[in-house]
């Protein structure tokens, strides 16, 4: 489907749907964008136009990069490569055939997998030439070889886009840059112009895997999916639209749809919770913000500290490990709709890591799927409504999922169905919870940190994820099944750009030393922030409406992770200045990694490798508005009936409530589930709702 | 159990399992049983642990080796040693970490100088147990309100531990006295910090200190922020659950494997024998005795008993060899982990596998064991024929598994694994000496229903990834001339090997670098592992190298240069530059007799794994797909698989005239096939006169007979040889 969310200034928001429609996306587009009209008792007919006049900003947040990448319905590219590395799409790495695979199944070596190569081996040509570390050409282009691999390409192989990768292009382009002017020279003599992508212009950063695949996906997809963004920004001109179509960045900021790296945009799905959460950190005053979505079939984290957004430089993506800034977010295969199993040998309780998602659903939806899922558990256990799943537009059989549970689990446990299916939940509850505290927090403090809930399925597992662990608060909002949506109308315009450096001090450095071997870390600041503004203003931006942000990437000599550290100076001019860069790094160092890991720096040798700015122009976001706080006690229409929920091995009278009627000042305590028609809150017996001027649950437990 | 000592716990525990068939004696899992989800939580929280671990540790370490390459392990055992759960790494390590912190028990260290908590307790040494230097294992014991409730242990993969010859890979030690810095059970540090003489020690007698500091500070951080996180763990479920419940995991995950062996397999006995060379004649050695080839014999018997216990056998093993190919039997059964964990045990991974079979202690006197017979045999690479031998392993499963339907989980024999160590001053000026990641990754075997992937497996990490080229460059002084697939490198038969691939470096920036082209389990010049069900071998490894070369006039001239290996019959070192000293192919294993400079080539193969089925039977459509690809050679194609083609732009199968090819060739072998007793007649012949045998043949046999006289016997009895009948 493609649902096109309208949301006003105040903050409101209607979600209109239609039939995604892949081969023009404006079809599905408009019609989707007609129907939230309707719901906002618009006229697409008659008022559409009026309507249009007043848009601020339209952005696509959907899917046709990934799309063109997974039905392999791009541009057929033709791969100039360093000469002795024609296989490298095709070979990839050994770890691409593994990316978010669980350990047995890594252990188990058996079934593994190169996924199909976005340029098979026929459409790679080799071109000698080599540039070494330091950016030395050691091997010259052999220029001739760049003419006739660009001609069999271009003419004999029909390609239609080309990418050059080279290896360690990103300390010296100019070999890329110069075997781009020969394919240039040569598409003009065959008359045939053709996308043409450089590595060292798309991802000048190190790992030559991740910048060929990111190079490839760029002149794979991103032609494919512009032209479907301009026929939707064309679409929308006709009703009035006066600015440009916007779409979303992986790393989380919208940029206009002409962006040069629209690659970029293709791992933008889980962008929108983030972002949001981000936009109401800053409404509410609180900087540490941990982002938890429970989906169908993932459980998706990511934690904001200080403001910051976490950021992955080399995240998987289709079975490919790439080069771009991605917002840092950890998933595990546990949802709503994971599977639940015996072990054949040991008899042991299994969850997921796959499930059954929507289609085809947990068992009571009868369509197909007869394993257990957690849904039927939830189910079961009287936490979800037979009679109001996905707002009662879908049917729900009851005894199907207690049959099936009864034999599949129950039984062969020698367990009572109800107490084995809160069983259930709560391992799925502790899975998550540990993938939040013991894997996504290693190295910062709960005490610091909100933990936020939103997704379809997050407020039904918030609270049992959130237990006992010391966050500072939990909370959720309403219609957290749509906050991801809500989140992509939050985006700032956002540019980051990261290059790769060489750069090491040694304890035996003097101070004029010291100052002189990070000047590359100054240069490359300067050339990346003087590149990003240029493309700003090119956006028509000016200066002062521009920010900008400096990091480094820092490690100790020899190892091979670095990590990411907020520079307290912004341009390394004294020794005082690397004096505490290196603090910086420290401290961030031994909060991560305990005391016990830091080098004496008597003896250590630190290395730079990677720096990054990041531009950022404001942009009208929606307003979180502020209501008046009404009684504590909500009022009675808001109060279903009562509803047995089983809980601690018994069963309970649970309060349920419509979300819907609702409002700020009221508070409600456990044992309670709070329905809406896209998603349920369960509060359990110790937990007690308490809903804020901005409409913001606050979950507090009543034994703090 | 209270009041026992952790000795006589193991004694008891040793008893129970005995008497019981269980370990500890636990005939039901009480824990599981009555709490299935605090049980299922507190499986997912204490893996999860490790993993955390593994993570902190290694982003800490420092050995490329360790952290690009997995080469490293964190894990929680019981207070008598069992691991009971281990982070992602080297599965081969558990059993061995498990072992080392039974042999500190054992030796009576809870005496003196007894357990307390921040200790750290370390052992690389082989007579105890050790796999081979470079893997330094480390163990913390974990107190609760007093008491020792848990381990935490470490390993990881060091870049140089000091041996005779740089690096880690010390094939070429001829002695133990060679294999480099030994830390032989010692505690090296108490309060969460290693002594400084520890410190001192790594400093004066590695030669990458800061690299081996960096590994030992990752280990450590690891096994902290383990007990950090157990003590909330522990509180939150009770000791008495905690202490319980981690014992029936060990149990649980016996049981898993098996129930493998007895749902998928089928009860009996099955051999495979497996040969390795060393061709180290008039090669660079250390000591005379070295100059000497070597052949050595990897035997292995499966027994798969009624009650699905299953019994291994080294039976007609060889003897040692003046090299570091040596194990001994506490690594050699730690490391089939490695192995089983793939085949059989793959979830639930702990000790609990190793309680599921039974490995009869390996001749005295062999590789396998030879520390009774020859206490200063070398253990540099110990792994060299463990991994061999473990190969055999795959065929002797996918066997059964084929027997019992389960044609899914078979798979042909692994690939081998031949290192890259370089040595010498780097680009960036410092001195470094360590392994590249090229062996990381190798073609996985054929499949009973396809052929195996390209450049994805390992035998030795199930992480097998050869990392960046970009990022080797900058721990070592080379240059990539090239990383691509190795045609025709995964044997031959109706599903092959995936294919492995070839690096080409080319020395750069540096006053010279040594080569060294080791062995973790590779063969120079026999067949080793050979494919199942009818299919061809794969063509043993076999590396080249160019010093003092004309490749800088080439590149100033703009020739072409070196970037593959090229065909058998005319390699592209051969053809394409000249060199001073050229070898090609030059026999591995070998140490470069001495630094190569800038511009000398490497040419370095990584090798593909085995096939499975007759080739004639592979699909013609996948050799035309091959031949398109360049991954196989029309050769190829025609000679072996009977695939008859035509080349216009691409190669299209002719599939009728393949058809008749095809017939011709079963033709052809049957005319050239005899009876089964013509043949043994006439070889018997060859056996008895020992007619065409090389040395090394004759003193491996002699010595499989001698070490394992009921399989001499045997031997003996199959050729119809006298009883005194000695190679």
């Amino acid at each position: 489907m493609t649902d096109v969310i309208i949301v006003d200034e105040e903050g409101h928001s209607v979600i209109g749907k239609a039939p995604t429609s892949p081969q023009d996306e404006s079809i599905g587009y408009m019609e989707s964008l007609e129907e939230a009209l309707e719901y906002m008792d618009i006229d697409p007919k008659r008022e559409g136009r009026e309507f249009g006049k007043q848009m601020e900003t339209a952005i696509y947040t959907g899917t046709s990069m990934l799309n063109t990448v997974i039905n392999m319905s791009g541009y057929k590219t033709g791969l100039l490569v360093t000469k002795g590395f024609e296989d490298i799409i095709v070979q990839g790495r050994g770890s691409q055939t593994f990316i978010g695979a669980q350990w047995s199944e890594i252990t188990h070596m058996q079934y593994r997998k190169h996924r199909i190569p976005l340029v098979p081996r026929e459409q790679a040509r080799g071109i000698t030439e080599r540039i070494d570390m330091f950016g030395q050409p050691v091997i010259p282009l052999y220029e001739h070889e760049v003419e006739q691999g660009a001609r069999e390409l271009l003419v004999d192989e029909e390609c239609e886009a080309i990418a050059i990768v080279f290896l360690m292009s990103y300390t010296n382009p100019q070999h890329e840059e110069r075997a781009a002017q020969i394919v240039r020279r040569v598409m003009q003599e065959v008359g045939r112009e053709v996308p043409l992508e450089i590595s060292s212009e798309v991802a000048p950063t190190t790992r030559e895997v991740s910048r060929a695949n990111a190079t490839v996906i760029q002149a794979y997809a991103s032609h494919a999916a512009r032209e479907q963004l301009f026929r939707i920004e064309e679409e929308l001109k006709k009703i009035d639209y006066s600015h440009s179509l916007k779409t979303v960045l992986g790393y989380g900021g919208i940029t206009n749809i002409r962006y040069p790296r629209l690659f970029e945009s293709a791992m933008s799905g889980p962008v929108g919770g983030l972002m949001g959460a981000k936009y109401l950190s800053s409404v509410i005053g609180e900087d540490n913000i941990v982002c938890s979505d429970v989906g169908g079939t993932s459980f998706d984290a990511g934690a904001i500290t200080a403001g910051v957004l976490p950021i992955d430089r080399e995240p998987g993506f289709q079975d490919m490990y790439v080069n771009v800034p991605m917002l840092g977010i950890r998933s595990i295969g546990a949802g709503t709709g994971t599977y639940i199993r015996l072990d054949p040998q040991t008899n042991r309780l299994k969850l997921g890591p796959d499930s059954a998602g929507g289609t085809p659903g947990p068992t009571f939806m009868e369509a197909g799927n007869t394993t257990p899922t957690i849904n039927d558990a939830n189910l079961l256990l009287g936490i979800l409504n037979e009679d109001n799943y996905l707002g009662g537009k879908v049917k729900v059989n009851k005894q199907v999922s207690y049959d099936l549970f009864k034999e599949k689990i129950a039984d062969p446990l020698g367990m009572d169905v109800y107490v084995a299916a809160e069983t259930c939940m709560d391992l799925l509850n502790v899975m998550m919870r540990e993938h939040l505290v013991r894997s996504l927090m290693v190295g910062h403090d709960l005490r610091d940190y909100v933990l936020l809930g939103y997704g379809g399925g997050g407020p039904l597992h918030l609270l049992g994820y959130a237990g006992d662990d010391p966050w500072k608060a939990v909370a959720t909002v309403p219609h957290a099944g749509a906050f991801s949506a809500w989140g992509g109308a939050c985006m700032d315009y956002s540019y980051r750009r990261h290059k790769s450096v060489a750069t090491m001090i040694t304890p035996d450095l003097d101070d004029a030393m010291k100052v002189g071997y990070l000047q590359p870390v100054n240069m490359a600041w300067e050339a990346l922030e003087e590149e990003l503004l240029a493309e700003l203003k090119e956006e028509g931006f000016t200066p002062d409406q521009i920010s900008t942000t400096r990091v480094v990437y820092m490690k100790y000599l020899g190892q091979l992770d670095d990590i990411e550290v907020e520079t307290p100076v912004q341009s390394i001019d004294s020794p005082d200045d690397v004096d505490r860069l290196i603090k910086a790094y420290e401290d961030r160092y031994t909060e991560m990694f305990t005391l016990v890991a830091k080098t004496d720096s008597d003896v250590a040798s630190y290395q730079i490798t990677e720096v990054c700015v990041i531009a950022k122009v404001a942009t009208v976001k929606p307003k979180l508005r502020k209501h008046e706080l009404a009684d504590k006690t909500p009022d009675s229409a808001a109060f279903k009936f009562k509803r047995p929920v089983f809980n601690g091995g018994k069963w309970h009278d649970a309060d349920i409530w419509r979300m819907e009627d609702l409002v700020p000042g009221n508070e409600i305590d456990g044992l309670a589930v709070i329905e809406a028609s896209n998603t349920t809150l369960y509060v359990p017996p110790e937990w007690h709702v308490r809903i804020d001027e901005h409409d913001i649950y606050w979950l507090e437990r009543k034994d703090r | 159990m209270a009041g026992l000592s952790l000795a006589e716990r193991i004694q008891a525990d040793k008893e129970a399992f005995a008497k019981t068939g269980n370990l500890f004696g636990l005939e039901t899992l009480t824990r599981k049983e009555e709490d299935r989800g605090e049980y299922e939580a507190l499986w997912h929280i204490l893996s999860n642990l490790c993993n955390v671990a593994w993570e902190t540790g290694c982003k800490v370490s420092s050995s490329p080796i360790a952290v690009e390459g997995g080469d490293a392990l964190w894990g929680l055992h019981l207070p008598t040693g069992e691991a009971i759960c281990v982070s992602r790494g080297i599965t081969a390590h558990p059993g061995l970490l498990a072992d080392m912190i039974k042999n500190f028990i054992n030796l009576g260290y809870e005496d003196y100088p007894g357990f307390h908590q921040g200790d750290i307790f370390e052992n690389n040494d082989p007579h105890y147990g050790g796999i081979h230097a470079p893997d330094f294992d480390m163990a913390m014991p974990l107190f609760y309100e007093g008491k020792l409730v848990a381990w935490a242990s470490a390993v990881t993969h060091v870049s140089d531990c000091g041996s005779v010859t740089p690096g880690s890979v010390g094939f070429l030690n001829p002695d133990c006295y060679s294999d480099g810095l030994c830390i032989s059970m010692e505690k090296v540090g108490e309060n969460d910090a290693y002594y400084p003489w520890y410190e001192r020690r790594v400093r004066s007698r590695t030669r990458t200190p800061d690299f081996v500091m960096g590994d030992a500070r990752g280990r450590l951080a690891g096994c902290v922020t383990i007990r950090e996180r157990l003590i909330e763990v522990i509180e939150k479920y009770g000791l008495d659950f905690f202490l319980e419940a981690t014992q029936e995991f060990v149990e649980d995950s016996r049981r898993y494997a098996v129930g493998r062996v007895k749902t998928q397999t089928v009860p009996g006995r099955i051999r495979k024998s497996q040969f390795k060379d060393l061709a180290m004649k008039d090669k660079n050695i250390i000591l005379g005795k070295q100059d000497v080839d070597c052949l050595m014999a990897l035997p292995m018997e499966l027994e798969v008993g009624a009650d699905a216990g299953v019994r291994l056998s080294l039976r007609g093993a060889s003897g040692t060899v003046p090299f570091g190919e040596n194990i001994s039997p506490t690594a050699l059964k730690s490391g089939l982990l490695n192995g089983y964990s793939h085949i059989v045990g793959f979830d639930m991974f702990n000790s609990g596998p190793t309680a599921a079979w039974d490995v009869e202690t390996p001749p005295s006197g062999s590789w396998a064991n030879p520390f009774e017979v020859d206490y200063s045999a070398s253990s540099g690479v110990a792994w060299a024929p463990a991994v061999m031998w473990m190969s055999n392993l795959y065929e002797v499963f996918g066997r059964l598994f084929q027997m019992r339907g389960f044609v899914e989980e078979m798979a042909a024999g692994a690939a081998t694994t031949m290192t890259a160590e370089f040595a010498g001053i780097t680009q960036l000026g410092y001195y470094l000496a360590g392994l590249t990641l090229e062996q990381a990754s190798n073609g996985s075997p054929a499949r009973g229903f396809a052929d195996g992937e390209n450049s994805a497996w390992c035998i030795y990490t199930p992480n097998a990834d050869f990392g960046n080229a970009e990022v080797t460059e900058l721990y070592y002084p080379i240059l990539y001339l090239g990383r691509n697939i190795e045609p025709d490198s995964g044997g031959y038969g109706r599903f092959r090997g995936g294919l492995g691939h070839t690096a080409v470096w080319m020395v750069h920036n540096t006053p010279g670098m040594d080569y060294q082209c080791g062995d973790a389990g590779m063969r120079s010049k026999v067949v080793s592992n050979h494919g199942m069900y009818g299919a061809y071998p794969t063509f043993p490894d076999s590396p080249s190298y160019a010093h003092d070369t004309n490749v800088k006039e080439l590149i100033d001239a703009q020739e072409p240069l070196v970037h593959d290996r090229g065909p058998a019959e005319a390699p592209t070192i051969d053809t394409a530059i000249k060199a001073r000293d050229l070898q090609s192919p030059a026999p591995a294993p070998f140490l470069t007799p001495e630094p190569l400079q800038n511009y000398d080539i490497i040419v370095h193969p990584i090798s593909g794994a085995q096939a499975m089925g007759d080739p004639v039977e592979r699909d013609p459509a996948a050799i035309e797909v091959d031949l398109n690809k360049g991954w196989t050679s029309p050769r190829v194609a025609s000679d072996i698989h009977g695939v008859v083609a035509s080349h216009n732009g691409a190669y299209t199968v002719d599939a009728a005239a393949t058809e008749a090819r095809r017939a011709e060739i079963r033709e052809e072998r049957k005319k050239s096939a005899v009876p089964f007793k013509e043949w043994w007649t006439e070889e018997r012949k060859k056996v008895a006169a020992k007619e065409n045998m090389d040395p090394a043949v004759l003193d491996m046999w002699r010595s499989s007979m001698e070490l394992s006289p009921d399989y001499g016997a045997e031997l003996r009895s199959f050729w119809d040889l006298p009883d005194d009948f000695e190679f």
